[in-house]
């Protein structure tokens, strides 16, 4: 494992821009970066470098406990939903800082249609259920359930192209 | 929904893979999951490309004061875990590097008792690193007073021994491999005794020995391991003793007497 300050200073900024995302609030996105610095560091052994890089370990433990904070803590109202979820609060938005992986990732989510698109960014960036999805775009559940699975099956097939092996 | 079949499953995957299902959908796949290959292979794959999501996340600058919160509640837990020394009721925390001085050959011996300490302790791992041709003896020191099988332990990948190598750069690659497959196996600590071949054949010389013992202690504060390494007064040259062993070490012992705050230790 990296050193401790290097790790930290290396992927605060996604990390805390994940858990803002979804969350919304200085305070609760910050104790969400500090359990998962502490559960990541508690757990270190488990950590498998085979599995993914520690940055996606990483961003995946702040992830998931954000989400908890949103589906348990009930943290934020469920009328807040926002549409807008892309790169208006990215510090680094400008292309040239993003490395050639990030760049990529954004590129390949612009490229799906805009439904598919939005109900991806609502239910990955956002945290919201489809159900919630659906009553707040206003569409049936499952025009929702569909505009997940194309956008997520289309993403895989970029992603395989990019890093090999797919989704059968 | 209490049952779902394959072909309900194809359709929830995706939310399932975006954790966007609701609750008792989401049990359902859970309970799908544990008994269908196929859809554990498809829901990698998927989780593959949501991984990667998280590359599009805008990034956002968090205060200042996260950083000291955090490295701070980090360090305060880590300071908390410690092991036994073994041959006195001393503890290392976890993160020390230490240096034994000794003068006799029982006192050399009487650091395994370090290693010993944590072979009945499961969640611990034994590193003895020494030059190959001492593998045998102190595999048999080791063995001393230990009830079970010192070989069994080693086929277990329960301790492992590392040998020599030319280069300071080889000697803490070979560390650090050990050291990440140890976690990679599930132990929380690590014990590593060190008999170092000062002067030996295979061995770098003695500068690049002193800079090897300040890499250690940057390898130190990113394992939950505790460190010691033997230094024999007798045969050792002094410049080696003083550069090596007091220079480099931040904690110091002689037999039962332990010197948590080395004053000599120059930080690199």
């Amino acid at each position: 494992m990296t050193d401790l300050e290097d790790l930290y200073d290396a992927q605060k900024g996604m990390a805390y821009g994940l858990a803002f995302q979804l969350l919304r609030d200085q305070g609760a996105a910050e104790d969400v970066v500090q359990e998962a610095f502490l559960a990541a560091w508690r757990s270190r052994a488990q950590y498998d470098r085979s599995k993914g890089g520690l940055r996606g370990w990483l961003l995946t433990i702040v992830r998931n406990r954000a989400i908890d904070r949103l589906r348990h803590d009930r943290l934020r109202p469920e009328d807040s939903l926002e549409l807008e979820t892309g790169g208006q609060t990215d510090v680094r938005s400008d292309p040239a800082h993003l490395g050639p992986e990030r760049l990529w990732m954004r590129q390949a989510l612009e490229s799906l249609p805009e439904a598919q698109r939005t109900a991806i960014n609502l239910a990955y960036f956002g945290g919201f259920t489809q159900s919630q999805i659906a009553r707040h775009t206003r569409q049936p559940l499952g025009t929702v359930k569909g505009q997940l699975r194309l956008g997520l099956l289309k993403l895989s097939s970029l992603d395989h192209a990019r890093f090999g092996t797919m989704a059968r | 929904m209490n049952q779902v079949d394959c072909n309900q499953v194809d359709e929830l995957l995706a939310g399932y893979a975006l954790t966007a299902l609701d609750q008792p959908d989401e049990a359902s796949v859970d309970r799908h999951l544990a008994g269908c290959d196929r859809h554990q292979r498809t829901l990698e794959e998927l989780t593959r490309a949501t991984d990667h999501l998280m590359l599009a996340v805008p990034e956002r600058e968090p205060r200042p004061e996260l950083r000291t919160r955090i490295l701070d509640a980090i360090r305060a837990e880590a300071a908390t875990a410690s092991v036994s020394l073994g041959w006195s009721k001393e503890r290392l925390a976890l993160g020390s590097h230490a240096c034994v001085f000794h003068s006799d050959e029982a006192g050399l011996k009487g650091t395994m008792a370090f290693l010993r300490a944590g072979l009945e302790l499961p969640e611990e791992f034994g590193i003895v690193f020494a030059d190959q041709t001492r593998f045998a003896s102190l595999g048999a020191w080791l063995q001393e007073g230990y009830a079970g099988s010192v070989p069994n332990l080693i086929e277990r990948g329960k301790l492992a021994m590392i040998p020599e190598a030319a280069t300071s750069e080889d000697l803490i690659a070979g560390i650090g491999a050990r050291l990440d497959r140890a976690m990679a196996d599930g132990y929380k600590v690590i014990r590593l005794l060190g008999f170092i071949g000062w002067d030996q054949p295979g061995w770098p010389d003695t500068a690049s020995i002193v800079e090897f013992e300040q890499r250690v202690n940057q390898v130190v504060r990113a394992y939950p391991v505790a460190v010691v390494c033997t230094y024999d007064v007798t045969k050792l040259a002094g410049l080696s003793l003083m550069e090596g062993g007091l220079r480099s070490h931040p904690i110091t012992i002689m037999g039962n007497r332990i010197v948590r705050e080395n004053p000599f230790y120059l930080a690199a």
